[in-house]
């Protein structure tokens, strides 16, 4: 696809920041990556025009700010509306999906068993 | 011609003569006894009345002389003018005997009998010149009279309707004069007035004790007995003989004079109730349960057998033949005299169960429990009536209840508190089963993912490695599978799965379409048609049949072309009884999925359902040993069933049994 430059993946868990920049290395080689541990700081700096990204991964269950609010918060920003977010969850409730969605999340990944599936999947969505 | 003094003389003498008898005439009628007047024939104006006419006319003097006969007695003119008339006419003399008339008397009209006679009186040319009256008042006479009928009519008509015989001896001759009637009671038909042939009729047991009647009557004067009589065809008929004696001047007596009355069928009546009564007497000493009589309005224990005076914790000579209340006076002010009230006034029947009442036990107080029944025993009289008392000493049967009934809320009260900490436990272990197997997802998902970026970081490893990281792939795939399951299993035990209409037909085509590959890879045949709808939970049942056909495709035989068959039937309530735990009314199915694959042993069939069991090796066949658990736990909490049966290479058999209808 090639169309994302910038990306920021909002996640607390450090393993899953390091496999999904593993995975996504082995998909494009030229997207830039930052990675968030804290939604709330991660919305600040969004507020503050810090980070522009042009897509965002979003982990739903993080102590502080979770995903849900993160997600219904930029959905409030005017300039930070238009932001793809795709949730990144180990939880693969059918109802938390179908949530989400609602509140506009532009896809759901649930986080797979192999980084090949990783890898599979986020080539779909870069 | 003129007349001589001698003819005057003669004609006054005559005239004096006249004058005389006419006067003598006058004293006579005034004198007599006997009511009289005269009348003029001419004008039926009254010209001498007497006293005694006057009073039984009841009209005074001046009403009577020198007024028109039939101004004064108009109310007896409509029917004795014209006889009157006839006497002037025709000079003969009119009787009237003890005729009824309504007569004004005092200003009131009374009914007098009357004898009267309209007699002419002539001249001597044969002319009627005047009417006398002759009357007499006969009111009393008759009325007397009629009494005397009316009490021999009565005293005919009572003898005639109590079909009394009366018969008469003449006690110096000893001859019997007897009517019809008698006859026929006695049975005896001659025309004899022998005494003996009728006495000869009477039974010989009963002759000693009408001869003491007869002794007795002589010094009383009244007759009475009974006896039985042996009629002519062997009959024995009972009669009651009632008579009296009469006497002469000398206080001798004369006559006899009886009634007979034949009182068989009141005897016979009598007797069956005497037999009745003793009947039930017989029964009340001699039943099982305690029975008693009250007798009348004060309820006089008339009869009470032996268990009925021990329920009551008295004696006999305490209770018998006293009002109930006084012998018992510890019943009273326990509703019981209401009741009995109620069922004499009444006469419907009372029945208590289990009544407790408070009685007497060793100089205690002690409560009883008693089933009873009051029923009223009419005799006949109206006025008064007895009760039937029958009454069961329920007490410890009610006792054993009761501490049954106590035991039983105990039980049930630790059975509930168990329930609800087994309930608690148990969701406390589903709950745990949850958390631990989805915590464990993450760790296990992480070593995975690991190992693939440590495989691809090494590109050429040699021979020790590559097969190390294989076992750990290996493993951490088992693990994964393991957890996934568990997760599955432990989902289950929640309580927020709810029942809708599941087509079973779909679910199984949407298991099967998943299966595509692995049905295709192992040529095996699928054959399915006819599921129901039912009552399910569409998750669950999605699980339940992908895990029996994923089970079947998986345990195949390398040499035969893989046959799986899904077939259902309905089942009723009873058939489905012997399958299922609990008894139920509803209908269900019975769904097999057959297939010819390796089969089992048949004494592993139940233990194949139990969670981690597993019958193969793990490299001969993949699988944690959850599935068919979880397919057991899916079909009991649909409140039906599954089992398996099978034989070594000749395939299995899982049988579904699904309620239709969930209640």
């Amino acid at each position: 696809m090639g169309a994302f430059r910038n990306i920021l993946l909002i996640d607390d868990d450090e393993d899953d920041q390091e496999i999904f920049l593993a995975a996504l290395r082995h998909v494009s080689a030229s997207v830039s990556v930052i990675a968030e541990r804290n939604a709330g700081v991660a919305l600040d700096k969004l507020a503050a025009r810090l980070l522009a990204p042009d897509l965002i991964f979003l982990d739903l269950n993080m102590p502080g700010m979770n995903g849900q609010q993160f997600l219904s918060a930029i959905k409030k920003g005017i300039e930070l509306k238009d932001i793809p977010v795709i949730i990144y969850s180990t939880s693969s409730q059918s109802s938390m999906i179908i949530h989400t969605k609602e509140m506009g999340a532009a896809g759901y990944i649930t986080k797979p068993d192999t980084v090949d599936d990783l890898i599979e999947i986020l080539s779909t969505y870069l | 011609m003129k007349k001589s003094s001698a003819d005057i003389t003669e004609e006054v003498r005559a005239l004096q003569q006249a004058r005389e008898s006419e006067l003598d005439l006058r004293n006579i009628v005034l004198q007599a006894p006997i009511g009289i007047c005269i009348l003029d024939a001419a004008t039926l104006v009254t010209e001498i009345v007497n006293d005694s006419f006057i009073g039984v006319a009841g009209k005074p003097y001046e009403a009577i002389a020198g007024k028109f006969y039939w101004d004064t007695f108009a109310e007896a003119r409509p029917y004795y003018e014209s006889a009157l008339n006839q006497v002037v006419e025709e000079g003969i003399t009119y009787y009237a005997n003890e005729v009824e008339l309504a007569l004004i008397r005092h200003g009131r009209e009374e009914i007098v009998y009357v004898t009267f006679v309209y007699a002419p009186l002539k001249d001597a040319a044969g002319k009627v010149k005047k009417v006398a009256i002759w009357v007499l008042e006969n009111t009393m006479q008759v009325i007397a009279r009629r009494r005397v009928e009316e009490a021999e009519r009565k005293a005919r008509l009572a003898i005639d309707s109590a079909k009394l015989g009366v018969y008469e001896i003449v006690l110096a001759t000893d001859t019997m004069t007897t009517d019809a009637r008698f006859k026929e009671i006695w049975g005896v038909d001659s025309a004899s007035h022998s005494r003996r042939e009728y006495q000869q009729a009477i039974h010989p047991d009963d002759l000693p004790h009408r001869a003491a009647a007869h002794e007795l009557s002589l010094r009383s004067g009244h007759l009475n007995y009974q006896a039985r009589l042996r009629w002519k065809d062997g009959s024995i008929r009972w009669v009651r003989v009632t008579g009296a004696l009469t006497y002469d001047d000398q206080r001798n007596p004369v006559k006899l004079i009886g009634v007979a009355q034949d009182i068989t069928d009141a005897v016979v009546a009598q007797e069956k109730i005497e037999e009745s009564e003793k009947s039930i007497r017989t029964m009340i000493l001699q039943a099982p349960v305690a029975m008693c009589i009250f007798r009348g309005p004060s309820y006089i224990v008339d009869i009470a057998n032996h268990k009925m005076i021990e329920l009551w914790g008295k004696e006999p000579w305490e209770v018998l033949g006293k009002p109930i209340f006084e012998g018992l006076p510890e019943a009273k002010n326990q509703g019981l005299e209401a009741l009995l009230q109620h069922v004499f006034t009444t006469g419907e029947t009372f029945k208590a169960d289990e009544r407790p009442v408070k009685l007497p036990r060793n100089g205690k107080m002690e409560t009883v429990y008693v089933n009873f029944v009051y029923e009223a025993l009419d005799r006949g009289d109206e006025s008064t009536r007895d009760i039937l008392a029958v009454t069961i000493d329920v007490t410890s049967q009610v006792m054993a209840r009761q501490k049954i009934e106590e035991v039983v809320a105990e039980r049930t009260k630790a059975l509930e508190e168990a329930n609800v900490s087994l309930k608690r436990s148990n969701g406390e272990l589903a709950q745990f089963a949850y958390i631990a197997s989805h915590d464990l997802q993450e760790p296990i998902r992480k070593i995975s993912t690991y190992l693939q970026l440590l495989e691809k970081s090494i590109p050429h490893p040699d021979e020790k490695q590559a097969g190390y990281v294989d076992k750990i792939t290996t493993a951490s795939k088992r693990m994964r599978a393991l957890i996934r399951d568990i997760l599955a299993f432990s989902e289950l035990s929640k309580e927020n799965n709810a029942f809708e209409k599941v087509d079973l037909q779909k679910i199984a085509e949407a298991v099967l379409s998943d299966f595509d590959l692995l049905i295709e890879q192992g040529g095996a045949e699928v054959d399915c048609s006819g599921l129901p709808v039912v009552d399910a939970i569409p998750l669950q049942m999605t699980q339940l049949f992908s895990n029996l056909i994923s089970n079947a495709l998986k345990f195949t035989r390398n040499d035969v072309k893989p046959l799986i068959t899904i077939r259902a039937e309905p089942l009723t309530a009873e058939a489905a009884g012997p399958y299922l735990p609990v008894k139920s009314t509803t209908d269900y199915y019975r769904i097999t999925f057959s297939d010819n694959g390796i089969g089992f042993q048949p004494e592993q069939a139940e233990q194949i359902f139990n969670i981690f069991q597993r019958l193969h090796d793990k490299t001969e066949f993949s699988g944690t040993g959850i599935g068919l658990a979880l397919c057991k736990k899916i079909a009991q909490s649909h409140h039906g069933e599954i089992f398996a049966s099978g034989r070594p290479g000749h395939g299995a058999v899982f049988t579904l049994i699904l309620p239709v209808q969930q209640g």
